[in-house]
């Protein structure tokens, strides 16, 4: 275990890569904040489901966090396509509140873990540093 | 029944003699319920606990309502009651008889009461029967059996139901392990149900959740700081509580051996533990129950049904504004609010449609009495297996579904189940069984009636069926099976032969459709000769809200309930055959008549004004360009008939409003998100008329 | 002089029965405070975050009968407060069994207005 606010780099040493998806920049800086006491850095945006999976593969990140509702393609149908394509996918759900029937039907789609608005940042490091974590156990 | 509480406003009394009626007439249904339950098994001490403390309080309540012949008569039945758990009186069947017929005459004395029928209902049969069952029980030769309950194992929190006991006895058998695991949330994590859905995917993947405490579907979750399991496993119990510890969702994870004995935490010493041992936090719950008028909840519902019916009409402004006006902030922000209105009516709809659903078992808990007195009646021995009993739905239609289900079931004790000596001879069990399956599937409630009798003689019913010249000779000889079976539900076949005689109680298979289309429902059944018989009753949900079929027909729009769509199919136009200017379509072996809505129409006076498109009839089905069109089979008992569509718009969630129009194919009206009016028809009369216009 | 207010905890699993106590005594005192238990146990919690001047219990009940609750209004919470039973034809016995446990009256259903005045005044300390 580490200590909790060191910075995580992944087994080549290299930050881990993130991938940030919501429809609102706003909302977009905030979870920069996770990525930036993580230690990782941000390897694209995406404001949309149908970039967030261009996007991915185009990228191949590390992370994507992910907001489970916005236009175009919801959070949770550009999960599906995101694990069709690469089933290691690590991605983690950012909701609000009330969506519970839809955050479950990411984390049954593929997704690992969640996060829920308002961001309390040092809670999420902990979700996203855990489950980068297990994965590297899984490895 | 009259105020002779002279202290009481007559407006009091009122209240309370609603309230003891309510409360009575289901004091009623219970104490037969634990009645069957006690003649069943003898043995169950909390049985007869119930039987007594409900006749206790019939007896308390008829006093003070001055119904004093019900309260004389409770009280002899409560020195039965009192040997039974002296043990001094054996429970048996004529036991049981005995305490039946108290329930059967409590209840006509309550209806008389509450109707006001001056008749008296006679009580001395009844308690010299008492009388003479006492005198030859307490006849000392049989030697009384020592008064020692069986330790009844203590529950946890009350949570743990005889089910759950039982799975985790026989998990115990099969030589798992069962542990308690106790996981306090993250006091950060929200959305616990989210949480515990994860947690259970990950300790499901090592054994068997048996019990959630609370349940994690429950919207309770999100209050509460810790959940517990009662979880069967081979693993250790390490591992367990590694896949129990998931960063963000728990903070601490406690895990021991399952005891029936220990767990819940009382402060009690023991001494007092055992009053306390059943009031644990569900108790608080039932001091926030109200009782509400259904019309009432009717009224709610109308004005949602409104307010739903004005979000789509807003939803579709504010799609022409931005149509119009493109990305102007104005109208993002116009459909922001637009979507949050239907996020809330959609939970506001659900949640008043929740208070009307009641469980089926309303209905259901009054059958076991009715198959056991019958089969004793009728010499049978049969099981009743009731699966789905929880299952909701609304209460306008369980009020009335009852009577068809009771129908149903006495077809099947008197004519379905064999006589035990005539089983045993086709190799049968001696005892028959008749199941009752209730479910919901696609927005409608399935109840299914079977049982594995003899099933019905088609071709007895066919000849029936000629003799009475309902089909032709030749028809009937190929006539299908499946289309054969349906003339049961013809009225004229119901009442002459034994085939299809109903025990002569005045109602036929006939009422039994009737009922079930006037909820908008569909009754089917299947028999297979010595292999039983089976009823399907399909249900729309509510009454208030349907699931329509929306399709155009000419300029106007109309819909059909699913409930009573069998089949959408797409046909081309070389595939109806017209005889006799009749068109009509093969489908499934037989050969169905299709109708066009314009000629249907044309013949309803009043629905010709309603209608626009009834005055120009030409309307342009298997236009040159179009080959191919839709029809709508739709199923009413043993008719089978098509609609012809021009175009299909899809499954639409319908408020019914309803329209005084005099025709009687429209049943009510719907509006669209347009705004345009969309007629719900009513099948019953829609196929009637189609079969008057042949 | 009765006193202000009596708060009176009525005992009972049958809501009829409730509401029928409820209103007698609302006709006989008229300013009275009522606060309702559908059995021993839930009587109980309610005693445990208030004071009552009277109970007003039945004696058969699911969860907690009468009898167990007067004795653990005696025994568990200690309190004086004056317990009136209410019975039925054919319950001669628990009720000698309830006075002996500490109730302190009785009266038998069918409940008259008068009776159920006298027997409450008597408790009121007038």
């Amino acid at each position: 275990m580490q200590e909790a606010n060191s910075v995580l780099k992944k087994k080549d040493e290299t930050p881990y890569r993130f991938l940030l998806v919501d429809d609102s920049e706003f909302a977009r800086k905030n979870i920069a904040r996770i990525v930036f006491l993580l230690g990782g850095v941000i390897a694209g945006e995406a404001g949309t489901g149908k970039e967030a999976i261009e996007q991915y593969k185009k990228l191949r990140p590390d992370v994507v966090l992910m907001d489970i509702t916005m236009p175009e393609m919801e959070g949770v149908d550009a999960v599906g396509e995101i694990i069709k394509e690469d089933d290691k996918a690590t991605i983690i759900m950012v909701s609000s509140l009330g969506h519970k029937d839809l955050v479950k039907k990411a984390i049954g789609l593929g997704a690992k873990h969640f996060i829920t608005k308002p961001v309390q940042v040092e809670y999420a490091v902990k979700i996203v540093r855990s489950v980068l974590e297990e994965n590297g156990e899984n490895i | 029944m009259e105020n002779n509480l002279t202290h009481l406003t007559d407006k009091e009394f009122e209240s309370l003699r609603v309230s003891f009626f309510q409360q009575s007439f289901e004091i009623l249904e219970s104490l037969s319920e634990e009645i069957l339950r006690f003649e069943n098994n003898p043995d169950d001490e909390d049985a007869l606990k119930n039987i007594q403390r409900y006749v206790h309080t019939l007896k308390g309540d008829s006093a003070s309502m001055g119904l004093s012949s019900l309260t004389e008569t409770a009280h002899r039945l409560e020195d039965i009651l009192h040997m039974l758990r002296e043990r001094s009186l054996q429970m048996d069947r004529d036991a049981a008889d005995l305490l039946l017929s108290a329930v059967d005459i409590f209840t006509q004395i309550l209806k008389n009461s509450k109707d006001e029928n001056p008749s008296v209902v006679s009580t001395k049969n009844l308690i010299e029967r008492v009388d003479s069952y006492l005198n030859a029980c307490s006849n000392p030769s049989s030697p009384q059996i020592p008064l020692n309950p069986p330790l009844l194992k203590g529950e946890i929190g009350g949570l743990l139901t005889e089910y759950h006991q039982l799975q985790i006895e026989s998990a115990l058998k099969d030589g798992l392990s069962v542990y308690e695991i106790k996981i306090t949330f993250d006091a950060q994590c929200r959305e616990r149900g989210v949480g515990a859905f994860m947690l259970n995917n990950q300790i499901a993947a090592l054994g068997e959740v048996i019990r959630w405490m609370p349940d994690i579907e429950d919207d309770g979750i999100e209050m509460t700081d810790e959940i517990r399991a009662i979880f069967s496993s081979r693993a250790d119990t390490d591992i367990i509580e590694k896949s129990c510890r998931m960063a963000g969702v728990s903070s601490e994870v406690e895990i021991k051996p399952f005891s029936f004995d220990s767990p819940h935490p009382n402060p009690l010493p023991q001494g007092e533990r055992e009053y306390f041992a059943a009031s644990p936090k569900s108790s608080p719950h039932r001091d926030t129950t109200l009782r509400v008028d259904a019309k009432r909840i009717d009224e709610i519902m109308d004005l949602v049904g409104e307010l739903i019916i004005g979000r789509s009409m807003l939803a579709q402004s504010v799609y022409e504004l931005r149509e119009r006006l493109g990305k102007e902030e104005v109208v993002s922000n116009l459909e922001n609010i637009n979507s949050l209105f239907e996020r809330s009516l959609s939970e506001l709809q659900k949640d008043v449609m929740t208070v009307r659903m009641v469980p089926i078992d309303h209905v259901l808990r009054k059958f076991p009495r009715v198959v056991r007195d019958l089969s004793i009646e009728k010499g049978k021995e049969i099981r009743l297996e009731i699966d789905g009993a929880e299952t909701e739905l609304d209460k306008g239609i369980v009020d009335v579904i009852g009577e068809p289900l009771m129908h149903i079931l006495r077809n099947s004790i008197d004519h379905g189940i064999e006589l035990p000596e005539e089983r045993a001879q086709k190799g049968k069990d001696r005892c028959g069984a008749i199941k009752i399956n209730s479910y919901h599937e696609g927005g409608q409630i399935i109840i299914e009636i079977g049982d594995d009798g003899k099933g019905i003689n088609i071709e007895k019913l066919k000849q029936k069926a000629v003799e009475m010249g309902i089909i032709k000779e030749e028809d009937a000889a190929k006539m299908p099976d499946e289309e054969a079976l349906d003339l049961i539900f013809h009225s004229g076949l119901t009442t002459a032969d034994e085939v299809t005689e109903t025990s002569g109680r005045g109602i036929g298979m006939d009422a039994v459709r009737r009922t079930v289309e006037e909820l908008k429902g569909l009754v089917q059944v299947r028999s297979m000769p010595d292999m039983g018989t089976k009823f399907i009753i399909r249900l729309p949900l509510t009454l208030a809200i349907i699931q329509g079929m929306v399709f155009k027909a000419g300029e106007e729009f109309f819909a059909i309930p699913l409930s009573s769509i069998l089949e959408i199919r797409r046909i081309f136009r070389d595939e109806i055959n017209t005889i006799n200017g009749m068109e009509s379509l093969k489908w499934r072996e037989r050969v169905i008549s299709l109708i066009r809505l314009s000629e249907v129409i044309k013949h309803d006076t009043e629905g010709n004004r309603l209608l626009r498109f009834a005055r120009n009839d030409t309307t342009a089905l298997f236009s040159p360009e179009q080959n191919k069109s839709f029809v709508l089979i739709i199923g009413l008992a043993e008719k089978r008939v098509g609609i012809l569509v021009d175009k299909l718009m899809g499954k639409r969630e319908l408020v019914i409003k309803a329209i005084d129009n005099g025709s009687n194919v429209v049943s009510g009206a719907s509006i669209l998100g347009d705004g345009s009016i969309v007629l719900v028809l009513d099948v019953l009369s829609l196929v009637k008329k189609a079969i008057a216009a042949a | 002089m009765q006193k202000q207010s009596p708060k009176i905890l009525v005992v009972d699993d049958s809501a009829t029965m409730r509401m029928f106590l409820s209103m007698t005594l609302k006709r006989v005192f008229a300013d009275i405070s009522i606060t309702e238990a559908e059995n021993g146990a839930d009587a109980i919690r309610k005693l445990q975050t208030q004071d009552v001047d009277i109970v007003l219990t039945d004696m058969m009940m699911p969860e907690m009968n009468g009898l167990q609750l007067i004795e653990n209004i005696r025994k568990l919470l200690n309190k004086d407060v004056p317990i009136i039973v209410i019975t039925t034809k054919g319950e001669e016995k628990d009720r000698e069994l309830g006075l002996s446990l500490g109730a302190n009256g009785y009266i038998t259903k069918p409940v008259s207005g008068n009776k159920l005045k006298d027997e409450v005044l008597k408790f009121l300390g007038c």
